[in-house]
This record gives structure tokens, C-alpha cells and sequence, in this order.
């Protein structure tokens, strides 16, 4: 990795590299060409001054010439002096100007142009004072007299300077001549030197413009194949991208998401803001804030290089997450995410980035959920064959068809018409009774999973019976459950069914597994069934309860046919209401010194000739007066008015209303309050009457009379 | 419990219906199991049939004169047999609307189909009872049907 950034940059930097260093060798030769081709010009100036000064030796001679004849016929001299003294002049500062173009050509120093400068200079030296001399004198030369004009002092003192000048004027032309020729040719040397030094910095200047040139082109197409190579891996990147079909972004330190991300990452979160967004913001919507500062620790734990990403991730927070995305249409949907992290390492110790992976996993959670029922299904099928198989296979028959007639009313009461809140209500109290009564036989029956589905049901009809409002749609999961229930309770049906081939002829009071308890075998010679039934009610109530007790039945061996089913429900859901609402715990027995089991009494006798009584008791706490007024006044079914005026057995009756219970908590064995109420629906509707005698600490006991057999109402519940 | 949810977003759809389209709610009745005979049928029903994660038929039956009071509240004055069909048909087509978008790839809804007549039979799985919610408006009576598995 450390090599790949190393190569990356090189060739990102050797364009601009190479570049620099062509342009600044580009540019010392340029410079130097400039300075050459300056001191080339200088030279040539110099040269040139130096060739037209080799000319005034001779000039010098012919001016003082001039002066000489002038002088000796006696014209005027002051012109060819003037010249001199010009030419003398501009001798000196040619002299100057040669020296400053000396020093500019860098010819200043150079040992050669010295000496021959310094012998110009002492030529000129030895002969510029004669011409001084010359042009020194002043006044007219002559003086005029009768013989004619003669020399005077000042024309005598000129004739012998011009004289003097005229001398040396063979020296000078040989000594300054001769210095001037040699700087000349100097300078002719210095000249063909400055210029092919300038037409090689010209000529290597050109080479490494050239040079400079092919690089580029090099670099240039170096740099479209590299782009094109990087568009073609962009195109790949992006394809990947747009592919896969996790939700890919990049975390910087910042823990704000990149530039970069998959395209499944906003359809997967919902939302198209993804782009630079702080990861933590994007998160907020979708987890609890303690989940999101969990998951915020964690992510910040992955900074750090001393902990092990693998390790952590098992406490990873987002690993699998519910999460609740608004539908566009309205509502919500349940979805569910799993967030991975992984260090992405950069090129320095510490991971530069982390990839974040957002998969959609609701599917795979679903299938494992789904795994999951079946299994919790299977078990249930098996622990539901194990219940039917305990239960003797008439038992098992005939409740099946009390069932499968009780939930057919409730359908029956659901589908009468009547939208009116109390005709809802009254469908309400009447599938409760209904469900509540085989919810009590298949309790009694030991069918856990059907009571548990009644009990389910009943939870339904409950939290409707709470409302203060109700409609036809909230019966809706009522509706549902019970369809359920039908599904169910077919099952059970078939399962019977099958029970019935295997089933020995005649034997059908005996159960093909016998029942937990050794004295609860069923035989020939065996208890009557509904006997059996109580004592299985009491002993699960008890043992729910955690309480003790012992049932104690008589005469209902002698019940008509007429009355079977009626009592078989009455004496189930009653005996059920003396344990839990009637008999003691075992330290509240013991503190009111009575035995530790207590005593449940079922009867059922004849009655002289106008019927018969029916009588459940038990010696326990009694009716408790204050707690049932208190009651029937919080769930409003006496106003506090009615209440004073209330004589005992009136408040009594009052647990027969419908919704009435004392039961501080729903259970599946009491709380509803629709036992007794169906009770004694079950009793009016045969005619007959619910008596009460109650003892607080001592005894409760309900007498139901019912009429004779023969009369058409006691057929209601056969 | 996944079919109390379905059944609940075909109520809403066809209450939905009676509030925007139609402009006069209507009130859901207690439903109830068709058990030992198929629902009762009215005069024209729009069903769609459903498969996929779950199978089955929804349908909203209707009585004619139901029909043409609703056709009449929307300023209609085409009662045509084929004005009602495409009345309960547009029923269908929002109960097919709604399922698409709470249920999304779970169900695979079939195009909205309209049949005619009380005699019609409408195929259920033999395997499940069929829910009718009834659908009361003004004075008349329908039935939302929902038989899934």
C-alpha cells in the first residue's frame, strides 16, 4: 500500500519536476545568452571606437600640418587648433567610452586587454600633452609691422609646440596606432568569443526547449493514458457502486459520510441526503438515543489502533436493528439493518477512513423468525398431541363439539345486525360468555394451547370492553382470533377423528395416554367424568394459586341427561371461583386456624318434586361485602346513591353482573369477571334461581334451582 | 397477527373511498366468518385476486341501487350497467392501490376484475373462511370480503 502512494505521487510530481528544472535551465541559458549577447554588443562598440580612434594619429598630424604652414605664411590657425583640440577631446573620451564598454563586455580584467589598454594609455599619454601643448596657447601668433606680419612671442612658443607635436607624431602614430590596432584585434577575438558563446547558449537553449517539448509531449500522453486509465477505473468504481447491493459509504474522523457511497445506501436508509452528512444525523431518525450514543462510542472505539476490530464488533450495537421507515402513502414499515465497520488503512499508522456496510437483512431476519415459529409450531403440534391424548377420547369428542357450537354462536352474535354501541356491547358480553365457558372446559380438559388461545381471545374482547367508544372495525382482531380458533380447533377435530380408528370399540371413557396423576386413571369401574373434570379444575386452580385444596362431590352421578351440559359448565367455572376468589392461601388458613387444604363441595340432589338443587360451597373467606361494593363503584355498575340504598343480598348479586370481578389480576383462571355472569345467564335461561349464603371468614355457598327435567328449558344447553 | 393488518388496510381503503369519492362516510359493521356458506353476493363485486406470500380473493360486493346513490353523490348521471361496473371496479382498484403499498413485494395482486349478478360464484380456498365486514351506507348494505391464507 505504501509503495502504490509512493509510485502515485512520483508520477503526478515528475511532469512538474522535470518541467522546473528544463524551465530553469532554460532560463540560466537565456539569462547568459542575454549577457552574452550584452557583452557582444558592448564589444562591437568597443571595436568600433577603437578602429575609428586609429585614424586620428594621422589626423592629428595633418591638423598640425595645417598649423605649421599656417603658421609659416602667416593665415589663420585658429580652425585646424580647434580641431585639434576637438579631436584631442573626443580622443579622451573615446578612451572613456572604450573602457566602459570594456567593463561591460567583461573584457575588464582580461590580462591581455589590460596590457594593450595600458599601452594605449601611456601612447596617448606620452603625445595628448604635446597636443595640449598646441591647444594651449592663447592670443593671436602674430604681430603685424611695416614689413609685414611676423611672429610673435605666442606664435614663436606655437610654432615650436607644433614643432614639438609635429616630432612626435611619427611616435605617436606607431606607439597609439600600434595600441589601438592590437585592442582592435583584442576585441575582434573577444567579439568572435562573445558570439559563439551566445550561439552555443542559442543552440543548447534550443536543445533543452526541444528536449522540454518531447517531455511534455511524453508527459502528456502519459497523463491521457493515465486518465483514461483512471476514468476506466472510475467507470468501474462507479459500476461497483451502482451494483452491489449493500449500502457502501466512507467515515471520516469526523464521522461524516464521503462524497463516495453505493446507490443502494439511500434507497436502504430511505433517504436521498446521504452526501457529506454526519453519520450520527443520519442515524437519529432510525435508532433510540440510547442506541445511537452506544453506537456513536463504538464507532469511535474503531479509531483507535490498539482495539481489535473484530473483537469489538460483537458488541457491535447496529449489528442487527428494527428500524421504522415512512411509507409514502402513509403508515410505516418495519425493516432491518445490520451496520458493519472496518478500519480502511491509509498511509499512516492509523486507518484514514472506516467502511461502513448497511445491509438490508429484513428477509433473512423474517426466514430466521419464520425458522423459529416453525420450530415453536412443531413443538406446539407435538405438546398439543400429547394434551389430546391424555384426554379421554369422549371427553375429547364432545368437547370438540361444544367448542366448535360455542364459537359458531359467537360467530352467530357477531354477525347479527345492529351497529348501535349497546347492541356492539351485548356482541361483546355474548362472545365472552361463549369463549369464557369452553376456555373453562378446555382448561378443565388440560388443552393448554387451546385455553391459551381462548385466553388470547378474551384479552381481545377485554381491551374492547375498556373502550369507551366502539365500532365494527375494532372487532376486526375479534374476528381474526376466532377464525384462528375455528383453524385450531378443526385440527383438534381431525385429530379426533383419527383418535376414533384407533380407539377401541366401547373403551372410549379411557385415554390412549394415561393422565399425569396415577389416581386420575380413568377405568370401567372410574369416578364419573364430571367428577374427574372438577378435581382436575381444582387441583390446576389451586396449584396456579398456590393454594390447597380438596374436592368433595356428591349425587352427580344422578343428574338427568337434560341437565348434564349445564352443570357440567356451571360446577367448572364455579368450583374454578371458589379456589381462586373463595378459599384462603395457606397462611391465611393457619391464621384463622383452619386446616391447611380447604374444602370444595359440589351437590346436586333432587328437590321433593318441583326440581332440583345444584350447591357448590367451600369454607373459605366468604363474600368479601366492602370489596364488592368498592368494586361495582369503580367499574361503575351502581351509582354511589344506589349503593347506600343497597340491602347485603342486593350487593351480593352484584357478582353475577356482567364485568364484575374482585380479581386484582387477569389470569386464565379468573379476572374476567364472565363466570359467574354466564352462570347465571346459564341458570335463568333454565329456569331456574342462585342463591347465596356467605359467611365472611367462614363459608360461601351458591344453591341453584333448577326446575324438573321435563320442562322445555331444561333442553337449552343440551 | 398479519391478517388482522390486511384486513385493516382494506376497510380504511374502502371507508377512504366513501369520504373522498363519494364524500359521505360509511360505517364498518361486526365482522363475521362465512361459515357453512359462501358470502353473500349483491348485484355487482370488484375483486382482486391476491398471490404470492399469501393467496386468496378480496372483494367488495354492492347492491345496484347502492351503486347508483353513490354514482349520484359523485354528480354522475350515467347509471349504466357499465358506469356501475366501473364503480365497483374503482373500489377494487383502491383496494388493489392500498395492498401495493402497505404490503409491497408480499403480495402479487392480479388487475382489478368486476363481476355482475347475486348468482355469481367467487372461487374461495375450500381451506379458509372467508371474513365479511359489513359496509353499511345510507340505507344500503354491502360487503367488504376478505378470504386470504
Amino acid at each position: 500500500m505504501k509503495r502504490r502512494r509512493y509510485d502515485f505521487d512520483l508520477a503526478q510530481l515528475l511532469p512538474v519536476a522535470v518541467a522546473t528544472t528544463f524551465a530553469a535551465v532554460l532560463t540560466v541559458l537565456l539569462t547568459l545568452g542575454i549577457q552574452r549577447a550584452s557583452q557582444l554588443q558592448s564589444a562591437s562598440s568597443a571595436l568600433q571606437l577603437a578602429s575609428e580612434l586609429r585614424s586620428l594619429p594621422q589626423y592629428f598630424g595633418t591638423e598640425l600640418t595645417l598649423v605649421q604652414r599656417g603658421l609659416e605664411s602667416r593665415t589663420f590657425v585658429g580652425e585646424p587648433l580647434q580641431e585639434i583640440a576637438t579631436a584631442r577631446d573626443g580622443f579622451d573620451k573615446a578612451l572613456e567610452r572604450i573602457d566602459a564598454e570594456l567593463l561591460a563586455a567583461g573584457l575588464g580584467s582580461t590580462v591581455e586587454i589590460q596590457r594593450i589598454r595600458g599601452a594605449l594609455d601611456a601612447a596617448w599619454a606620452r603625445f595628448a600633452p604635446l597636443l595640449s601643448a598646441v591647444t594651449g596657447h592663447t592670443g593671436a601668433p602674430y604681430a603685424d609691422t611695416l614689413s609685414g606680419s611676423r611672429l610673435n612671442a605666442t606664435g614663436r612658443a606655437l610654432k615650436g609646440d607644433v614643432d614639438a607635436a609635429l616630432a612626435a607624431q611619427a611616435d605617436s602614430v606607431r606607439d597609439v596606432g600600434g595600441a589601438l590596432k592590437d585592442l582592435a584585434a583584442g576585441l575582434q577575438d573577444a567579439v568572435g568569443d562573445r558570439g559563439r558563446s551566445l550561439r552555443s547558449f542559442l543552440l543548447i537553449g534550443a536543445a533543452v526547449a526541444g528536449l522540454l517539448l518531447v517531455l511534455m509531449l511524453y508527459f502528456s500522453l502519459r497523463s491521457r493514458r493515465a486518465s483514461a486509465d483512471a476514468r476506466r477505473a472510475e467507470r468501474q468504481v462507479a459500476d461497483i457502486l451502482g451494483t452491489v447491493r449493500e449500502g457502501l459509504f466512507l467515515l471520516d474522523r469526523n464521522l461524516s459520510l464521503g462524497a463516495v457511497y453505493s446507490a443502494s445506501l439511500p434507497r436502504i436508509l430511505h433517504t436521498d441526503a446521504v452526501r457529506d452528512r454526519a453519520f450520527e444525523d443520519l442515524l437519529r431518525p432510525l435508532v433510540p438515543a440510547k442506541t445511537l450514543a452506544t453506537a456513536m462510542k463504538f464507532v469511535n472505539l474503531l479509531w483507535k489502533e490498539k482495539v481489535h476490530e473484530d473483537l469489538i464488533d460483537t458488541v457491535n450495537p447496529l449489528n442487527q436493528i428494527e428500524v421504522q421507515f415512512a411509507r409514502s402513502g402513509g403508515g410505516t414499515e418495519s425493516r432491518f439493518l445490520s451496520f458493519a465497520f472496518k478500519r480502511v488503512k491509509g498511509g499512516g499508522a492509523q486507518g484514514e477512513h472506516l467502511l461502513g456496510i448497511v445491509t438490508d437483512i429484513t428477509d433473512r431476519v423474517q426466514i430466521a423468525r419464520e425458522l423459529e415459529q416453525s420450530k415453536a409450531d412443531n413443538q406446539a403440534q407435538l405438546d398439543l398431541v400429547m394434551q389430546l391424548l391424555r384426554v379421554p377420547f369422549a371427553q375429547l369428542q364432545s368437547f370438540v363439539q361444544d367448542a366448535d357450537m360455542a364459537l359458531r354462536k359467537s360467530n352467530a352474535i357477531l354477525k347479527q345486525p345492529g351497529r348501535e354501541a349497546t347492541e356492539l356491547r351485548a356482541k361483546l358480553n355474548g362472545v365472552f360468555r361463549e369463549v369464557h365457558t369452553v376456555k373453562g372446559e378446555a382448561g378443565a380438559l388440560g388443552l393448554a394451547s387451546i385455553a391459551a388461545r381462548l385466553h388470547q381471545l378474551e384479552e381481545s374482547l377485554a381491551a374492547l370492553r375498556e373502550k369507551s367508544q366502539v365500532d365494527g372495525n375494532d372487532f376486526i382482531p375479534v374476528v381474526v382470533r376466532l377464525d384462528e380458533l375455528m383453524s385450531h380447533l378443526a385440527g383438534i377435530g381431525q385429530f379426533a377423528d383419527r383418535l376414533a380408528e384407533v380407539q377401541p370399540k366401547g373403551d372410549t371413557m379411557r385415554s390412549i395416554v394415561p393422565p399425569l396423576l396415577a389416581n386420575q386413571v380413568i377405568g370401567a369401574d372410574a369416578e364419573p367424568p364430571l367428577e374427574q373434570l372438577l378435581a382436575q379444575v381444582v387441583r390446576d386452580s389451586a396449584a396456579a394459586q398456590g393454594k390447597r385444596a380438596a374436592l368433595q362431590c356428591r349425587g352427580l352421578q344422578d343428574i338427568p341427561p337434560a341437565y348434564r351440559k349445564a352443570v357440567h359448565d356451571i360446577t367448572i367455572h364455579m368450583a374454578r371461583n371458589a379456589v381462586v376468589h373463595g378459599i384462603e392461601a395457606p397462611e391465611g388458613r393457619a391464621a384463622a386456624s383452619k386446616h391447611d387444604t380447604a374444602a370444595v363441595r359440589v351437590s346436586f340432589e333432587q328437590s321433593g318434586s318441583e326440581g332440583y338443587v345444584l350447591t357448590v360451597e367451600d369454607d373459605g373467606q366468604g363474600l368479601p361485602y366492602e370489596r364488592i361494593l368498592d368494586t361495582a363503584l369503580r367499574k361503575g355498575l351502581v351509582s354511589p346513591a344506589d349503593a347506600a340504598r343497597m340491602e347485603r343480598p342486593a350487593v351480593y348479586g352484584l357478582i353475577f353482573r356482567s364485568g364484575f370481578s374482585t380479581a386484582e389480576q387477569v389470569t386464565e383462571h379468573a379476572g374476567r369477571g364472565v363466570g359467574l355472569d354466564a352462570v347465571s345467564q346459564t341458570v335463568r335461561e333454565l329456569g331456574g334461581s342462585i342463591g347465596i349464603a356467605t359467611a365472611e371468614g367462614k363459608f360461601t355457598r351458591f344453591r341453584m334451582k333448577l326446575p324438573r327435567a321435563e320442562t322445555p328449558a331444561a333442553t337449552h344447553a343440551a | 397477527m398479519s391478517l388482522q393488518r390486511e384486513i385493516g388496510t382494506f376497510v380504511s381503503a374502502v371507508l377512504n373511498y366513501f369520504d373522498t369519492a363519494v364524500q359521505q362516510a360509511a360505517v364498518v359493521g361486526t365482522p363475521y366468518l362465512a361459515l357453512g356458506k359462501p358470502p353473500d353476493i349483491f348485484d355487482y363485486t370488484g375483486m382482486i385476486r391476491i398471490s404470492g406470500k399469501k393467496k386468496g380473493v378480496v372483494y367488495f360486493t354492492a347492491p345496484k341501487g347502492m351503486l347508483s346513490v353513490m354514482l349520484m353523490r359523485m354528480q354522475e348521471t350515467d347509471m349504466s350497467d357499465a358506469n356501475l361496473r366501473d364503480l365497483v371496479g374503482e373500489v377494487a382498484n383502491t383496494l388493489s392501490g392500498n395492498a401495493r403499498k402497505d404490503f409491497g413485494r408480499n403480495f402479487i395482486i392480479s388487475t382489478p376484475s368486476v363481476v355482475t349478478g347475486t348468482s355469481t360464484t367467487i372461487g374461495h380456498s375450500p381451506d379458509t373462511r372467508p371474513i365479511v365486514v359489513p359496509i353499511d351506507w345510507r340505507t344500503y348494505h354491502a360487503n367488504l370480503v376478505v378470504c386470504l391464507n
